[in-house]
């Protein structure tokens, strides 16, 4: 058989090859130590050897051609036939989960020379100007991209903006010492659509608008470790909001609500605000797991300024621990509860009431799904590890979880109609003591919520 | 797939001309056989290709996803219609070629040879100045790579710390296995130096940091690099030294396609017997990393591309920074179905890697399965084609090349890692010979071995024969004679012929089987009947036990004017 897939037969080639074959032309390259392979004395097996003798490049296309050889692949038989529709399907998928990814993956990890924008991005970082892009502006602020300028540390200036145009401003000074550290800053920040529902636990997501809250606040906040384990910290703040319509929407509270009866979506407040919090965090990283437990408590209290009637605080309580079953598979547990309590004149703004919802108390559920004064909820998670790096570098979780909280106007008022659960499950990347990111989908009585994180309350 | 099938195509003339010439068969009628490999047909000389290093990443994800998932619902697999590899001859073999020589399996190598392996020399030569090339700062291990008086260049790489010899060692051994066994490697050197053999930096070297700015080298990256290697006790450095192969690198080569600006690279990659059997001869040496970047094509002289294997350092007990661990050759690095039983089990799916017990058996050896070594789950750390393709055949033909290495040969390739100690040597040699003879026991099992068939003792009458052959079961230690006999079974269609029986094994590996035939009814029959279809000889070795591997087929051929059958081929 002609060698199929390459260039045809032809008179003029066959005779060069020919003739260099009765010549004696042809070269092998010996290999020491090697034997040329032979068959049986009684096979009439051809011997399998290429004439020997130099020979050209141009030479050898034409020596090529004229060699009979098995085929150079396989061609399509019935199973090829039967597989076809299965490659049909599996081609896009292929392609969009796997080539593509792969594809960036080798772009990501080239060993190439760092692009312009990752040279400038390392410039004016060392030169004390750090962009970066990062999920931490309120609620349906999606990812922000932010800026933070701190060449003449300990000062610095920090601004962000999300894709919902929410805002935030914010200078200060840092003064950090081995066991203690202190800071003062001064911020505005805009948080342009946060969402709302109505406040208590019957409230039905159809009803869902939002509203814009400006606000800034003037702090000085001091730290003190008071062991490897637990951390105190307290501070005072001045503290001013105005609610008004949200940014991008339509759909505002003023217009689904009647805003009167929402203590301060029609009144700018003014607060004096005292901080005091304590952890005690027993937890450590040990081969990819958290183990132990860690607990903390914070209250404010807020002190009506000038013409706000309003004084109330602020009380929040988490418990958490770790409960490894062997190397790869641990649960994870948490409480955590939020206390509002009116000290007086109007109480508590809507805005300062307790929320449930969120990675925060309840995934299966938006942020602040359910507001009221207190809120209550556990959280339980398995995780359990389904790939680990050859060096044990990283590794991958999947976890389940179950939340089931509840909001009322008090946590002893709560009744057994008001606890929300949500379920879900997600897939965390960490390294062997920090976690890398995750990826989840939540679902509750509501629908289904979807995100990826670089963080985790737990 | 019939072995044997009329030689067809356009040649013509010319193609029976160029049988006659190559074969001597001149003045025959063409035998009725497929075409052959033709050895070191992929060295005829080629324009010099252009280097070239795709990523790897999307290779591997490739393969350990769309690869694996492909794999798992492959038609092909589950009606057990596997593609058999293409560059084998009608014996069952390959050919010699840029990939591949066959040294140990084919004529057995002295153990001065084994030693030696690919090397011509000493290694680096410290009698005179050793300079400074180029370092290797990227990568899991450092090193640097060096030239010596006379010209050589090296790669130099180091053990981890705590772990000397580890490295080093398992490379070198590695090395002359695997060039025993077949393979192009580099020239392999353990290599004991002092800080002042290096005597200098070569005029105009560079190096590039991070960000792949040249910086001109400077003696201060030897000893950054020094000061993280641990020292002999009497003060020198222990390394590999592995020389730079002939001519100008290329780059890696695919386990799949073929590379696309070498017109000499004819087969795809992925049904190369060669490359599909390395997969046998790696899980010998735990070869974990046996992946696109530990390859190398090489453009050599008269002017080919020549593809080697190299850097051994992952293989044996060693992880290269590390000892092994019972996870490495149990599981892919991204194991596409173990992740998805993981996960729909809620982790609970356990692989038995995950309690074998894992303690160090010298600091110098590392870590490898012994008693848990399954030859034929194992895995290397990152899927490929080549591997995953493999079928009895291949690894049997694998498992060969494993079995032709002698306990004094696998000592001599053990020595030539000079292990600190006789004893970390002695129990490393023990490992391996462990290890071959569990793939022997496997991969044997699978098949019926037999090879080197000749027919002797012709009827005359008749044209019953005596066939003879060796077992490679008895000759490499798999069974004794006394555990097994052959079931045979003979066919000739176009001659009415039909017969089987069954016969015991004799002592010793070179067996024979009786074939009586009656004779024809019609010897006009036999005459006109030359050229027609092969006659087949199913053999399957029985036993011990109750082991029932695939029957080999050799393939007769009835010559007329002879009234007799010549041995054209053999499957197994």
């Amino acid at each position: 058989m002609l060698a199929p897939g390459r260039a045809g037969y032809s008179a003029p080639t066959a005779g060069l090859a020919l003739l260099l074959a009765v010549t004696g032309v042809l070269a092998p390259p010996v290999a020491r130590g090697q034997e040329t392979p032979t068959a049986p004395a009684d096979s009439a097996a051809p011997a399998d050897t290429v004439p020997p003798g130099p020979v050209t490049p141009a030479e050898a296309d034409a020596i090529r051609d004229t060699l009979q050889r098995p085929p150079a692949q396989y061609s399509a038989d019935w199973v090829d036939v039967v597989e076809f529709p299965l490659k049909v399907i599996g081609w896009p998928l292929d392609l969009v989960l796997v080539r593509l990814p792969g594809w960036l993956v080798g772009q990501l990890t080239a060993p190439r020379p760092p692009s312009g924008v990752v040279r400038a991005y390392r410039a004016v970082s060392e030169w004390g100007l750090r962009p970066m892009i990062r999920t931490t502006i309120g609620p349906r602020s999606a990812a922000a991209v932010e800026l933070q300028f701190d060449r003449y540390y300990p000062f610095y200036v920090h601004a962000a903006v999300s894709r919902r145009l929410s805002q935030r401003y914010r200078t200060g000074v840092i003064l950090n010492g081995r066991t203690t550290w202190l800071t003062s800053e001064a911020k505005w920040q805009r948080d342009a659509q946060t969402p709302f529902y109505g406040i208590g636990s019957a409230t039905n997501a159809d009803d869902r608008s939002f509203y814009r809250r400006d606000w800034w606040d003037v702090v000085a906040r001091a730290g003190l470790k008071v062991s490897q384990a637990f951390i105190v910290a307290g501070g005072a703040a001045y503290e001013h909001n105005e609610i008004d319509d949200p940014v991008g929407t339509s759909s505002s509270i003023f217009g689904e609500f009647r805003a009167d009866s929402l203590y301060g979506a029609n009144e700018t407040t003014e607060y004096l605000r005292l901080e005091v919090s304590g952890t005690l965090n027993l937890t450590r990283w040990e081969d990819f797991q958290q183990r132990g437990v860690t607990a903390g408590m914070a209250a404010r209290s807020f002190f009506g300024l000038t013409g706000t009637d309003s004084n109330f605080r602020l009380l929040t309580g988490f418990l958490q621990t770790y409960l490894p079953v062997n190397a790869q598979q641990m649960f994870a547990f948490r409480v955590i509860s939020d206390i509002s309590r009116d000290d007086g004149g109007e109480g508590v703004p809507f805005y300062h009431l307790s929320g449930l919802g969120g990675s925060r108390s309840a995934l299966g559920f938006p942020t602040r799904r359910f507001v009221d004064y207190d809120m209550l909820s556990f959280m339980s998670e398995y995780r359990f590890e389904v790939w680990r790096e050859l060096h044990s570098r990283m590794r991958a979780e999947t976890f389940l979880f179950f939340h089931y909280g509840a909001v009322g106007e008090t946590i002893g008022s709560i009744e057994g109609g008001d606890w929300q659960p949500s379920y879900g499950l997600g897939v965390r990347l960490s390294r062997p003591t920090a976690l890398l990111g995750l990826a989840y989908l939540g679902f509750s009585a509501e629908g289904m919520t979807a995100g990826i994180r670089g963080s985790w309350p737990f | 797939m019939a072995i044997l099938t009329l030689r067809r195509g356009p040649l013509g003339a010319a193609g029976f001309s160029i049988c006659a010439i190559l074969s001597g068969c001149a003045g025959q009628v063409p035998i009725p056989v497929r075409p052959e490999p033709i050895a070191y047909a992929d060295t005829l000389p080629i324009e010099e290709p252009a280097y070239r290093e795709p990523l790897e990443a999307p290779l591997l994800v490739r393969d350990a996803i769309s690869g694996q998932v492909a794999k798992g619902i492959s038609v092909r697999r589950l009606v057990n219609e596997n593609h058999e590899a293409l560059n084998v001859t009608r014996f069952d073999d390959v050919v010699n070629s840029a990939w591949f020589e066959h040294r140990n399996g084919r004529g057995r190598m002295t153990v001065d040879d084994v030693f030696r392996g690919p090397t011509t020399g000493m290694g680096p030569d410290t009698t005179g100045s050793i300079v400074l090339t180029q370092a290797k700062l990227q990568g899991i291990s450092p090193g640097f790579h060096i030239e010596d008086s006379r010209g050589v260049r090296y790669v130099v790489k180091f053990d981890p710390q705590g772990f000397q010899y580890l490295s080093s060692s398992a490379g070198v051994i590695a090395n002359r296995l695997m060039h025993a066994a077949g393979f192009h490697v580099p020239e392999d050197y353990i290599f004991r130096f002092r800080r002042e053999h290096i005597t200098g930096v070569k005029e105009g070297a560079t190096y590039q940091d991070e960000d792949f700015v040249e910086h001109p080298l400077g003696m201060e990256l030897v000893d950054e690099i020094l000061a993280r290697v641990d020292t002999l006790p009497d003060g020198r450095f222990l390394a590999v030294a592995s020389q730079y192969v002939p001519g100008p690198p290329l780059g890696p080569f695919h386990f799949s396609g073929t590379r696309k600006d070498d017109p000499n690279d004819w087969y795809a990659h992925e049904h190369r017997r060669d490359l599909r059997g390395l997969y046998v001869v790696s899980s010998w040496v735990n070869h974990v990393d046996m992946r696109f970047a530990n390859t190398m094509d090489a453009f050599v002289q008269p002017g080919y591309v020549r593809h080697y294997l190299i850097d051994f350092a992952a293989s044996l007990g060693s992880g290269t920074i590390r000892p092994h661990n019972p996870r490495e050759s149990a599981e892919y690095n991204f194991d596409f179905w173990q992740t998805m039983g993981r996960m729909f089990t809620l982790g609970f799916y356990r692989q038995g890697w995950e309690s074998e017990p894992f303690a160090v058996i010298d600091p110098s050896i590392g870590w490898m399965q012994v008693e848990t070594f399954d030859p034929a789950g194992w895995k290397a750390n990152w899927p490929n084609e080549a591997f995953v393709n493999r079928t009895a055949r291949d690894g049997y033909w694998g498992s060969k090349l494993v079995g032709s290495f002698t306990d004094d040969q696998i000592r001599a390739a053990v020595g030539a890692g000079e292990l600190p100690s006789e004893l970390a040597a002695d129990t490393l040699a023990d490992i391996l010979r462990y290890r071959r003879d569990r793939i022997v026991e496997h991969w044997y099992g699978l098949v019926t071995p037999i090879e080197n068939v000749e027919i002797v003792g012709i009827g005359a009458a008749t044209g019953g024969f005596t066939l003879v052959f060796d077992d490679y079961g008895i000759r490499d230690g798999a069974w004794t004679a006394d555990e097994v006999s052959y079931r045979w079974k003979f066919e000739h269609e176009a001659l009415g012929r039909r017969q089987e029986g069954v016969s015991d094994a004799r002592v010793g590996a070179r067996q024979s089987l009786v074939i009586g035939l009656s004779a024809l009814q019609d010897a006009s029959l036999g005459r006109a009947e030359s050229t027609s279809g092969p006659a087949t000889l199913a053999i399957t070795a029985m036993g011990p036990g109750d082991r029932r591997g695939r029957s080999a087929t050799v393939y007769l051929h009835w010559d007329a004017e002879a009234a007799r059958y010549r041995v054209v081929g053999l499957e197994h």
